[in-house]
């Protein structure tokens, strides 16, 4: 579906059509949820972030302005939402370095494997600047352009931070015992 | 040391945006510089192994929950585009200043009546503030049921029940617990401000509050927590059960529900 799609579909919703903006939460939910998820490594917190994105993608499509990459705005919005709650908890003191990652009834865990855990773990000793480029780039595949709308910053800037993120990220590795030289 | 023009075309190279010509000449660079090509191969390793970070499907309900929030939401009309020609002098989009005029002059009748109802007829009022009860005395401040979870299990039980008005969120919480549990509310302070708590006449526990988070222990008891969501519409907290460095139980409270 492309950005002339979601634009129509954009106009939909304007026009108060529910069905349009379902189009637009089963496209973007899913990588809204791992973008998120990423950042915070909390699935429940993933949820909330998640569910908050897009009813304030939904309150604000006024001010979304067509010519205008959908997926940008709707990113933007994003990852504000996930830098707020990262710095509110910020304040909170981590409960236990051995939280299960569980959703309400306690039973779900996240699948993954040993590198998977590894570089989880890597991202998380990020700054929040870094990760948010390492994530952007690597686990949503955005080009430097997109990225650079999304953060508002320029695209050098950009390129800057993802060479210093991976350069940390891959010392991090080393650390943990992740081999970069076979 | 590598070249910062070399640096910036392995960088490239790994993205995949670099153009035959400086693909050709960082290749023969590489040939030259085996430090340049040991981080080409380690920045294209880095690449791989996050490549196969998989993606996670979002929980089921997710659509649905959403889907229900929005009925009773309005997108917010867009402001209305300048009207220009004869149609715009005679139908102009913003009212004319002398309706402007006629509106602020029926508004200030209207407050000077008011005045004059309090200045002349009405009784005396009191002042309430240094007065303590209820929060919400008046109709207008009606409490809805935001939430209501019976709570059991491992080392705990009893009930939450979460309600609400246009301006608070009341959390009141009756917990019995085992001695070594610990139960925890954790809420983001950036968005919710904790008003205050009052604790029922036998709270044999103790109850901790510090930013972002009210802990319970030594058994629990009864009491009850006051929110003021500066973002009422996705405010939650977090209910944690915690023995030793263990959680025995988590799960999200709804201060309110999405309006």
């Amino acid at each position: 579906m492309s950005e002339q799609d979601d634009e129509i579909l954009v106009k939909r919703c304007m026009g108060g059509d529910r069905g349009a903006f379902e189009v637009l939460v089963d496209k973007y939910q899913k990588p809204l949820f791992n973008l998120a998820l990423r950042m915070t490594q909390e699935y429940a917190d993933a949820e909330d972030i998640t569910q908050s994105v897009l009813l304030k993608a939904y309150e604000g499509l006024s001010s979304f302005k067509p010519g205008r990459k959908f997926f940008s705005w709707l990113y933007r919005i994003a990852v504000n939402e996930t830098l707020n709650f990262l710095r509110g908890r910020k304040f909170q003191e981590p409960l236990s370095e051995d939280t299960p990652a569980e959703d309400a009834d306690g039973s779900r865990e996240i699948a993954r494997d040993e590198a998977s855990a590894q570089i989880e773990e890597a991202l998380m000793e990020l700054s929040v600047d870094y990760r948010t480029v390492v994530v952007l780039k690597h686990l949503q595949e955005l080009p430097y352009a997109d990225i650079s709308q999304i953060l508002e910053i320029p695209v050098k800037t950009v390129k800057s931070r993802l060479f210093s993120a991976r350069m940390q990220m891959r010392e991090i590795l080393v650390q943990k015992g992740v081999r970069f030289d076979d | 040391m590598i070249d910062r023009k070399i640096v910036a075309l392995i960088n490239g190279e790994v993205d995949g945006v670099n153009t035959p010509d400086q693909s050709e000449f960082l290749r023969q660079e590489l040939g030259r510089n085996p430090e340049a090509r040991d981080l080409l191969e380690s920045l294209r390793k880095l690449e791989r192994t996050l490549s196969s970070v998989p993606s996670v499907d979002p929980p089921t309900g997710l659509k649905q929950s959403i889907m229900r929030s929005i009925p009773a939401r309005q997108v917010r009309a867009r402001k209305p585009e300048p009207r220009v020609g004869l149609i715009g002098w005679m139908f102009p989009a913003r009212p004319l200043p002398r309706l402007g005029f006629a509106f602020s002059g029926g508004v200030l009748a209207g407050v000077l009546l008011v005045i004059l109802y309090f200045a002349v007829a009405a009784p005396p009022s009191i002042d309430v503030r240094d007065a303590s009860g209820t929060l919400f005395g008046s109709s207008s401040e009606a409490l809805q049921t935001a939430e209501d979870a019976a709570i059991g299990g491992d080392g705990v039980e009893g009930r939450i029940i979460t309600e609400y008005s246009s301006t608070m969120s009341v959390m009141r919480v009756d917990l019995t617990m085992r001695p070594e549990v610990t139960v925890r509310f954790l809420f983001n302070p950036i968005g919710t401000e904790l008003k205050g708590v009052t604790l029922g006449k036998e709270f044999p526990g103790t109850l901790t509050q510090s930013e972002g988070l009210l802990e319970v222990g030594e058994g629990g008891g009864r009491f009850s927590a006051f929110f003021a969501p500066e973002q009422p519409s996705a405010q939650n907290v977090r209910f944690q059960v915690i023995s030793g460095r263990s959680m025995l139980y988590e799960r999200s409270l709804a201060l309110r529900k999405i309006e």
